[in-house]
């Protein structure tokens, strides 16, 4: 008898993990073997018979000490204000690492440097130059931001998403890009703050469509109700179909499939 | 909430501590029973969490992510103090609450010194898979995840362990037959 195979089969079936395939797969495994046909029962009681022990509360010492920890450590960062790790969050952004994100910001801020300077400079006849150049600098950030979405490591998307959520107004590139990270990147929190993001660009039609569109394109549970609640708080009745058709799809979660249908019936 | 303690915001770290806490004391109190060590140890946890959390990263579940940490605290500890190994004060210190049947008490006292031997008697690994999955509810690639190992390593060692209590608890059982005999 292969025992390895014996006791990946027996592991499955004890906790519940397998497939009705490869139960029957098992059982004729058993049969072939000679074995008690019982005995998988009989360890799967043992297993689910265990006891949980009687969990005491932690005491309040847990979140008192946890507590004090936390302040001294806001305290440290406090008296770090001027180390690099402790730059105020907008800035940081700016320079996350080297390579094409970190010199573009670098160069970014060599120019806002020159434009301040041009500004306060007696040659006030360079404005027209100092449109073009703030403009190039807007159009820099741009880039990066986008770039830094194309990335293959997750981090780095998120700090894009999460630069864009404090901008006032994205242009439409940008809100593409965003919608794009929606509905296929493959990190599902990375879809959560792409929603996020998005809803603070909500006055822009084109964001309001490209959110009622994500809705049934969407597989995660966590993102089909994140956008729900989001179309919901916007009152954005052109969402009941997608949901319709979400609600019709044979897969969805029943926890799910509830709050869709609260959402849909406020929505009408 | 974590990607916002990661970028500086730590009061979400309150927020996750008053959401994890427990989960993270039951977990080490279901391996040492022992309530003083457990809080130790969350505590260590969230430290870590503090610490650590540039290295945090947003692709996988944050409740995975607290889990690895939180083994590696308790194997920390064990390489520490030489083994992990079960008190037995907690569960004889029971108090009996005044409106409960103190024979009802007394088996379950007996129930829980029968557990903790039991799970005593598993090597750490064999503890750590029976917790997760029969405690925890985790899937076995979730453990897998979590120890930093293969998924069929996860299932060879929960089926072992199943096999030895199985063992301990058949000879107990006859042992009580004995008795009544």
């Amino acid at each position: 008898m292969n025992r390895k195979k014996f006791e990946l089969y027996m592991a499955e079936y004890i906790t519940g993990e397998m497939s009705a395939g490869r139960e029957a797969e098992f059982r004729e495994f058993l049969r072939k073997h000679a074995l008690d046909p019982a005995l998988p029962d009989d360890y799967k009681r043992v297993f689910m018979e265990l006891d949980d022990p009687a969990i005491p509360v932690p005491g309040e010492r847990l979140a008192v000490e946890f507590r004090s920890m936390l302040e001294e450590a806001k305290r440290d960062i406090r008296r770090k204000a001027w180390d690099l790790d402790s730059r105020p969050r907008g800035w940081r952004r700016l320079v996350p690492s080297v390579g094409l994100p970190g010199w573009a910001s670098v160069l970014g801020l060599v120019l806002i440097g020159v434009l301040i300077g041009a500004w306060w400079s007696p040659f006030r006849r360079l404005s027209g130059r100092w449109d073009s150049l703030l403009t190039e600098v807007k159009s820099m950030k741009k880039a990066v931001v986008l770039a830094m979405l194309d990335n293959p490591s997750a981090s780095e998307r998120m700090k894009a998403v999460s630069i864009t959520r404090e901008a006032e107004d994205l242009d439409d590139e940008m809100i593409q890009a965003l919608l794009r990270t929606l509905n296929s990147d493959p990190n599902v929190n990375l879809r959560l703050v792409a929603a996020e993001s998005l809803v603070g660009q909500a006055g822009n039609p084109a964001v309001r469509r490209g959110l009622v569109d994500s809705i049934d394109r969407q597989e995660s549970p966590l993102v089909q109700l994140a956008l729900a609640d989001i179309l919901l708080g916007l009152g954005e009745k052109s969402a009941v179909p997608p949901l319709d058709r979400l609600l019709q799809r044979r897969d969805i979660d029943f926890g799910v499939q509830r709050r869709l249908e609260a959402v849909r019936a406020q929505l009408l | 909430m974590m990607w916002s303690v990661v970028q500086g915001d730590l009061d979400k770290l309150d927020l996750l501590f008053g959401k994890y806490h427990r989960v993270l004391f039951a977990y080490f109190y279901r391996l040492c029973f022992d309530a003083s060590l457990s809080e130790d140890l969350v505590q260590n946890v969230f430290y870590r969490i503090l610490k650590y959390r540039k290295n945090y990263r947003p692709d996988g579940r944050f409740s995975t992510w607290l889990f690895q940490l939180a083994h590696n605290v308790r194997y920390d500890h064990y390489r520490k103090n030489r083994g992990f190994r079960f008190t037995n004060d907690d569960v004889q210190n029971l108090e009996i609450p005044a409106d409960e049947n103190p024979a009802r008490v007394f088996e379950n006292k007996e129930r829980a010194a029968v557990l903790q031997k039991a799970l005593d008697a598993l090597t750490p690994v064999q503890r750590d898979v029976i917790v997760l999955s029969r405690y925890h509810g985790l899937k076995y690639h979730e453990i897998a995840a979590i120890l930093k190992c293969s998924e069929n390593t996860v299932k060879a060692r929960t089926f072992r362990a199943v096999e030895k209590l199985r063992r301990i608890f058949g000879a107990r059982e006859m042992s009580d037959e004995q008795k009544e005999i």
